[in-house]
């Protein structure tokens, strides 16, 4: 009962800050972000628990949420969203039939396979214990003792009974921990949720694009069973859900960019903040999206003051990681796998072992299945919006700048205990599940892509009308 | 002529109120056949293109039929297999011999234990078949012991303080009984044990 209940406060505490960035999310989106939204918020309160070394508890965690719940509801008016008229137009927008009539056979095809996929997969996840090494040696034991011991600094830190991970942004760790606070007896509650919001939240920003449900339902379940992908979302590490975060914030940028509705804009911002408070590297992304916000500024000489938020949101909680880790450099320090070098690394022979191998990586049949060729078919078609509508670039730049963003910070590590080699041959085809969620999004909203499927919506319609 | 004029234009209206309806029903179910033909027609054929890119090429990529058949199909065989298989259970067959005698630690200790593991050496003399390799990891024995704490002598610059603080000996392999004050005592060695540093907890325990 207490699973439930702490597990229903994640969703209410996600969709209320959802509803007070903008009331007019829809449903669909609101099940797609209620889940990221409150748990990286969860996450990040537990931390702040943590800065002053306060033992956490569930009950003081509670009293916090219904505390932050409250004041959402009452200084975001979201209580006005409880009317009855409110509620009453809500349903009969939800109900068009105009909408009924966009859904045929092939919708119902794709969404059954993706469903059964989703199922087994999450049947899966909650079926198996965790097992995979990194979580078993980093994310999933340091959970235990954060819940146990209630505080982030706790003996498996001080005794060093907790591998590299311990140094990571703590979003992932401190999920984990509150499952495990909860009673769970496993905290693959937390991967298997990730990945159904993942798969509404592909699905509900392809449909939000194109507005063709039969267009984002295929794509959803295409890019879904990108194997590595499927493969890392079934166990319990970091990767997978990072690049949840970071592929939606891009996406959500790329919705803003192209409906200038804000709503979008600072929902992306919320979740770079947590792709970057779960995995350091969310800030090549961070990188990408504000080269992206310059030069969009450059272009339109608006919005700087909300291009500036955007900026503070992303990297308020990854800075007071830092800081964090500044402050208890003495015990973290001997969890600190790499170190940055300060100059630009123009090693040769490293770059040129780097580029290949990366390569070699992305373009894995087995790891990404059909990503990598269909990237490119992406990119060839997207030329003619590019050069004659000046649209449609920025994506792509985006996918591209990240790629290289990779190549470039690991260039610039110095590896304390592992070699290049073993990171991008092991660890590299993590680093991609961003781009292979990007681009799949990319191909599904191209304009060409876009006309096939209007056209095969209008053959595939039970009712009279057509669409030409 | 006025009269006929007068009539004649009601009669063609009838005329074609009549006849409008009937050419427009004809019409209008040519449209509803052939539509639903071509409704019928069209979802057979996507349907089919869908099945043929799925089948005949999607699955034919080596990680894509890797997830076909192992991630999918094998874990649902497996799942409704062993679908009894209790937490432990599933824990055993995921990290073999490695949980199974964790676990019996730590249903034989208290939680506060201090347990002294076996070398690196003496784990890798076992037959590969009990998978415990894990057991040379700190973090990953943490893992399943956790609270009670593991102490390696090969850790000695972490673990020294904890050394004097050992309440129980890990045996694997039939090796660890010289760490015990009375491990000379002991008759009849096991392969896999944990026995209190303290012969009076022990008798307690019996």
């Amino acid at each position: 009962m207490l699973q439930y209940f702490g597990m229903l406060l994640i969703y209410l505490l996600g969709s209320l800050i959802l509803l007070t960035i903008s009331k007019k999310f829809k449903p669909l989106e609101i099940l797609a972000y209620s889940f990221l939204l409150g748990i990286g918020t969860q996450a990040f309160i537990m931390f702040l628990f943590s800065i002053p070394n306060v033992k956490l508890s569930l009950k003081s965690l509670f009293i916090v949420d219904l505390i932050i719940i409250v004041a959402i509801t009452y200084f975001g008016k979201v209580y006005k969203l409880f009317s009855l008229k409110h509620i009453k137009q809500r349903i009969i927008s939800y109900f068009d039939l105009n909408q009924i009539n966009k859904y045929n056979l092939l919708w119902l095809v794709c969404f059954g396979m993706a469903a059964f996929i989703v199922f087994t997969i999450s049947k899966k996840n909650l079926f198996w214990p965790t097992f995979a090494t990194d979580s078993l040696s980093s994310f999933d034991v340091f959970a235990k003792g954060i819940a146990h011991e209630g505080k982030l600094l706790n003996s498996l830190i001080l005794e060093r009974r907790v591998g590299y991970g311990a140094a990571y942004p703590p979003l992932y760790s401190l999920s984990l921990a509150y499952a495990l606070m909860l009673g769970f007896s496993s905290s693959k509650i937390i991967p298997t949720l990730f990945f159904i919001s993942l798969s509404i939240g592909l699905y509900s920003t392809i449909k939000k694009i194109t507005n063709i449900p039969t267009l984002a339902i295929f794509f959803t379940l295409i890019g879904i069973i990108s194997p590595e992908l499927i493969a890392q979302s079934a166990i319990n590490i970091t990767s997978v859900p990072q690049a949840i975060y970071a592929s939606l914030s891009v996406i959500t940028l790329m919705i803003w960019s192209k409906t200038k509705d804000w709503k979008y804009f600072y929902l992306s911002a919320v979740l770079m903040a947590f792709s970057c408070f779960i995995r350091s590297e969310g800030i090549i992304y961070l990188g990408a999206v504000s080269l992206f916000l310059l030069t969009n500024y450059i272009k339109t000489k608006t919005g700087l003051k909300q291009r500036i938020i955007y900026f503070l949101i992303s990297i308020f909680p990854f800075l007071m990681w830092q800081i964090f880790l500044a402050l208890n450099i003495e015990v973290m320090d001997k969890f600190l796998q790499v170190e940055i070098l300060p100059y630009l690394n123009t090693d040769k022979e490293q770059i040129v072992k780097i580029w290949s191998l990366a390569f070699k990586v992305i373009k894995s049949k087995e790891y990404y299945g059909l990503t990598y060729p269909i990237f490119w078919i992406a990119i060839f078609l997207n030329t003619y919006t590019v050069i004659k509508k000046k649209d449609h670039f920025w994506i792509g730049g985006i996918i591209l700048s990240v790629f290289f963003g990779y190549l470039i910070l690991i260039n610039q590590l110095t590896l304390r205990s592992d070699s290049i080699e073993n990171i991008i041959n092991y660890s590299g085809k993590r680093f991609f599940f961003g781009i292979i969620i990007l681009s799949w999004y990319y191909l599904a909203t191209n304009t060409i892509v876009i006309y096939l499927f209007h056209k095969l919506e209008s053959l595939l319609r039970p009712l009279k009308k057509q669409i030409s | 002529m006025k009269y006929s004029n007068k009539l004649a234009k009601p009669l063609n209206r009838r005329q074609t109120m009549k006849n409008k309806p009937k050419k427009q029903n004809l019409k209008k179910n040519e449209t509803k056949s052939s539509s639903l033909f071509r409704f019928i027609i069209s979802n057979a054929i996507t349907l089919l293109l869908l099945w043929v890119l799925i089948t005949g090429f999607i699955l034919d990529i080596n990680g894509y039929k890797w997830m076909k058949d192992k991630l999918i199909t094998a874990n649902i065989e497996f799942m409704q297999k062993s679908k009894d298989l209790n937490f432990e259970e599933r824990n055993e067959v995921k990290l073999g011999y490695f949980f199974t005698y964790l676990n019996y630690i730590n249903n034989s200790t208290p939680e506060n234990a201090v347990i002294l593991m076996p070398s690196d050496s003496v784990i890798k003399s076992v037959d590969e078949k009990y998978r415990l390799k894990n057991l040379t990891n700190r973090a990953i024995t943490t893992y399943v012991i956790y609270p009670r704490k593991a102490v390696y002598k090969k850790h000695f610059p972490l673990d020294s303080a904890l050394l004097k603080q050992i309440t129980h000996v890990a045996i694997v392999n039939y090796q660890g009984y010289e760490n015990l004050s009375y491990g000379t005592l002991i008759s009849k060695k096991s392969m896999f044990a944990v026995y209190p540093t303290d012969l009076s907890q022990l008798k307690k325990k019996k």
